[in-house]
């Protein structure tokens, strides 16, 4: 997964990070945790064409979100997959400490196997100092992710 | 791949002749001796017919089209012929010949464009690789690097509750990385084939242009974490995966077809040019072998190709991905009644986190109701836009959530619907109804009833389209009993963490008893109510319904009704058994009344018998029935 963003791309300051999330209010970064429906196709239409809405796309970039033009999600300015749909399954897994959103996580910031489980701890444990309100962006909750892992002797090499 | 070397021998001549005619270049290391001639050009059109040719440009053969052929794909873009839509010999000509044009511009190449058609054609007319052009494909080297595939798996995301027509389910495909075990296949990639809806459309027309055709059909890849957002979050649909047995070869063909087909367009069509046929003609282009796509003559079910599939030793494994509604049943059952009043309680005040009935839990237990309480705020408000309110009650819940222990669910694991009945049924049955005997023939298209063997399908779901049933009595008379169009009927057990309607809607062409006698009724009716589960192998529903009916004897030529209809569903060890009760009252004051019982046996595989009766009153009149009948479903 090289071609991810490293996590030494996330640090750079969340502030410059808002300036470059394509999208807007609910969109790629935008996105608020514990989001509603978010404009899907009604069922009948699901049902009888599978379709999808907008344009296709093709897996062309590491980041396909429909937000933005091009389809490139960035994050500081580095291309990145975009997490930013999964926020809400990977807070309940967080609080919960297990699950495959949280996984995912951690194997999109190419943390190797075997530091997973100190992830999965680390974010457990300080959910509160990651999820502080419930109108959090996607954007804000990656950057106290970073904060934590940084703050955390085997994660720290991931964040730097 | 059928290789015939004297013959590749010789269309190397005849290429290396015509393009030195054309262009005077230096392209081909040539055998200049042997001439071109009409033998030979009769060969090149031995390799347009052969399959794998056929099977690149989609193209079937056809009635309509002059030329006997036509491809399944609808987009000038994809053919570099200007007739190759129709002309599988000119698209082979026109592809050679592309092939050996210099190499340009980066990507713009024919073999960047086509890498599967071109590859193939270069073993099979045993073109040397050095007398091609070198080109630079770095786009498609770029996406191979990305779709780092070496495993595929079939998905198919099965209906949901609720909404019936979902049931005939849908496919993908999903793209591992060789370390997907070890890494998490929410990041793999799935590749998607369906109707691109822009969003200017109206949504009246959505579900009539996809059954009809008018929406453009493309693939799309996406992360697989979108697909599982959308049909285990969003929708609540199961997922089944089905690991394919794939060699790296295969999957590299696979990908290098998926390649020619971005952003070509097919016409989408719900019933046959669906999702899961252009599936199955892109596995037989990655193994040549199978036989999928000729097993499908008309509509092609998805779960049908996923049998196809499974039929011709495709795949390895299978794993089950439990929507969260799934997740959330399964969790309440195995509430207590006092631990699910208080889940209830958490859902509606979350300051019920500090009352004593819940701080009494034991810690594990504790953890299980909230998880209830935030998988049930989560579930209602997926369905809804984003509200202030409920994300500060889910967000509460969540810190509970974090405050008590959790531990992975065991899921208990439902009867895969690769393992339900076929779609199809023919039958016979004898019955007696008023006095005389009859036999009954019957023929049903597609897909469940609610008296067919359940496993594999939803209890209390079912969706017809297309059923007769005919009867025939002694003397020769022949009677059309019933002709049904469409039923859906949607049982969905109620309950507060998840409150559903149950609805129904039927139309077609019915005998019942009216005040003028038997009659053949057009009729269409449908209504919406309640059903609960007071023990899981019980359902219990009541709805208030409307009909609209026309007959040949009306005065008015339309006659509406309303009425209501109550009854139960049993899932016995031996089947489905079925009372039901309903009653209309038609313009006119006309009414009419139903009792009907229904006892399935679900016999063997894909075989059932089904004993029924009932009376019918209409005014002062009443008919009664009695039948057994057999089914054979395929």
């Amino acid at each position: 997964m090289k071609k991810l963003l490293l996590a030494a791309s996330l640090m750079t300051a969340s502030v410059s990070a808002m300036a470059v999330a394509p999208g807007g209010p609910d969109c790629g970064w935008g996105n608020m945790i514990l989001k509603g429906k978010s404009g899907l196709p009604m069922h009948v239409l699901a049902s009888t064409t599978n379709g999808t809405s907008g344009n296709a796309t093709f897996g062309m970039t590491t980041g396909t979100n429909g937000c933005s033009a091009n389809g490139v999600l960035t994050y500081g300015g580095k291309p990145m997959i975009d997490l930013s749909s999964i926020m809400d399954e990977f807070s309940e897994d967080v609080a919960r400490g297990h699950g495959d959103a949280l996984t995912t996580v951690a194997v999109a910031l190419e943390i190797e196997a075997s530091d997973r489980v100190v992830f999965g701890q680390a974010m457990h444990d300080n959910f509160a100092v990651i999820f502080t309100h419930e109108n959090m962006t996607a954007e804000e909750v990656m950057a106290n992710v970073v904060a934590v892992m940084k703050a955390d002797a085997r994660l720290a090499k991931y964040a730097a | 791949m059928p290789l015939d070397f004297r013959l590749a021998v010789r269309l190397l001549g005849i290429f290396a002749t015509l393009l030195a005619l054309a262009s005077g270049a230096n392209a081909l290391p040539a055998d200049k001796e042997r001439p071109a001639g009409i033998q030979s050009r009769a060969d090149l059109h031995e390799v347009a017919r052969m399959p794998f040719w056929l099977r690149l440009g989609h193209y079937r053969s056809s009635l309509i089209a002059d030329s006997g052929w036509r491809s399944y794909v609808d987009d000038s873009r994809f053919f570099l012929a200007p007739n190759g839509k129709h002309d599988p010999d000119a698209e082979l000509q026109a592809t050679l010949e592309a092939m050996f044009a210099p190499a340009g511009e980066d990507n713009a190449h024919v073999l960047c464009r086509y890498p599967l058609r071109t590859a193939w054609l270069a073993e099979v007319l045993a073109i040397a690789p050095a007398a091609l052009p070198r080109v630079s494909c770095t786009d498609y080297e770029q996406w191979r690097g990305h779709v780092n595939a070496s495993r595929v798996s079939l998905v198919f995301p099965s209906s949901y509750l609720g909404s019936p027509s979902s049931m005939y389910g849908h496919t993908l495909l999903r793209f591992d990385p060789a370390d997907v075990d070890e890494g998490s296949d929410w990041l793999s990639w799935a590749l998607n084939f369906g109707a691109v809806i822009r969003s200017d459309d109206n949504s009246l027309f959505f579900a009539y242009r996809g059954l009809a055709g008018g929406y453009p059909g493309l693939f799309s890849m996406m992360r697989y974490f979108e697909k599982i957002k959308e049909y285990r979050y969003m929708e609540n649909r199961d997922m089944w995966e089905y690991r394919l047995n794939l060699t790296p070869a295969e999957i590299d063909r696979m990908l290098a077809h998926v390649w020619e087909l971005r952003d070509i367009e097919f016409d989408y069509f719900f019933l046959d040019e669906n999702c899961s046929f252009r599936l199955l003609e892109l596995l037989e282009l990655a193994r040549p072998g199978l036989r999928l796509t000729a097993r499908f003559d008309g509509a092609v079910i998805p779960v049908d190709t996923v049998r196809a599939v499974i039929d011709e030793a495709l795949v390895d494994s299978q794993r089950f991905r439990p929507s969260e509604a799934t997740l959330l049943a399964q969790r309440l059952a195995r509430l207590s009644p006092h631990e699910y009043r208080l889940a209830w309680e958490l859902t509606q005040d979350a300051t019920a986190l500090t009352g004593p009935d819940f701080e009494s839990l034991p810690a594990v237990r504790r953890g299980e109701v909230v998880q209830v309480a935030y998988s049930h705020s989560r579930y209602e408000q997926r369905q809804q836009e984003r509200q202030p309110e409920k994300a500060k009650q889910s967000f509460a819940l969540l810190r509970a959530l974090n405050a008590t222990p959790s531990a992975p669910m065991e899921v208990v694991l439902p009867i895969a619907p690769d393992q339900g009945h076929g779609a199809s049924v023919v039958g016979m049955g004898a019955g007696y109804r008023d006095e005389e005997f009859y036999t009954k023939v019957r023929w049903r298209y597609n897909y469940h009833e609610l008296l067919d063997p359940v496993a594999g399908f939803q209890p209390g779901s079912a969706i017809v389209a297309g059923r007769v049933d005919v009867d025939l009595y002694p003397g020769g008379r022949v009677e059309l009993d019933r002709l049904d169009v469409l039923e859906i009927v949607s049982l969905s057990s109620w309950n507060p963490f998840m409150p559903r309607l149950s609805w129904r809607i039927q139309a077609g062409y019915e005998r019942s008893l009216v005040e003028e006698g038997r009659q053949g009724i057009y009729q269409v009716n449908g209504g919406a109510g309640i059903t609960i589960a007071p023990a899981s192998p019980l359902q219990l529903y009541a709805l208030a319904e409307a009909a609209l009916e026309h007959t040949a004897d009306h005065k008015a030529w339309l006659r509406p009704g309303l009425g209501a209809r109550a009854g139960y569903l049993w899932h016995t060890p031996l089947g489905v058994q079925q009372l039901e009760a309903s009653g209309t009252c038609f313009y006119g004051d006309q009414y009419r009344g139903r009792l009907t019982l229904r006892q399935n046996w679900d016999w063997v595989e894909n075989q059932s018998l089904r004993f029924e009766s009932g009376v019918e009153y209409a005014g002062s009149h009443d008919s009664r029935f009695v039948e057994l009948g057999y089914r054979y479903y395929f």
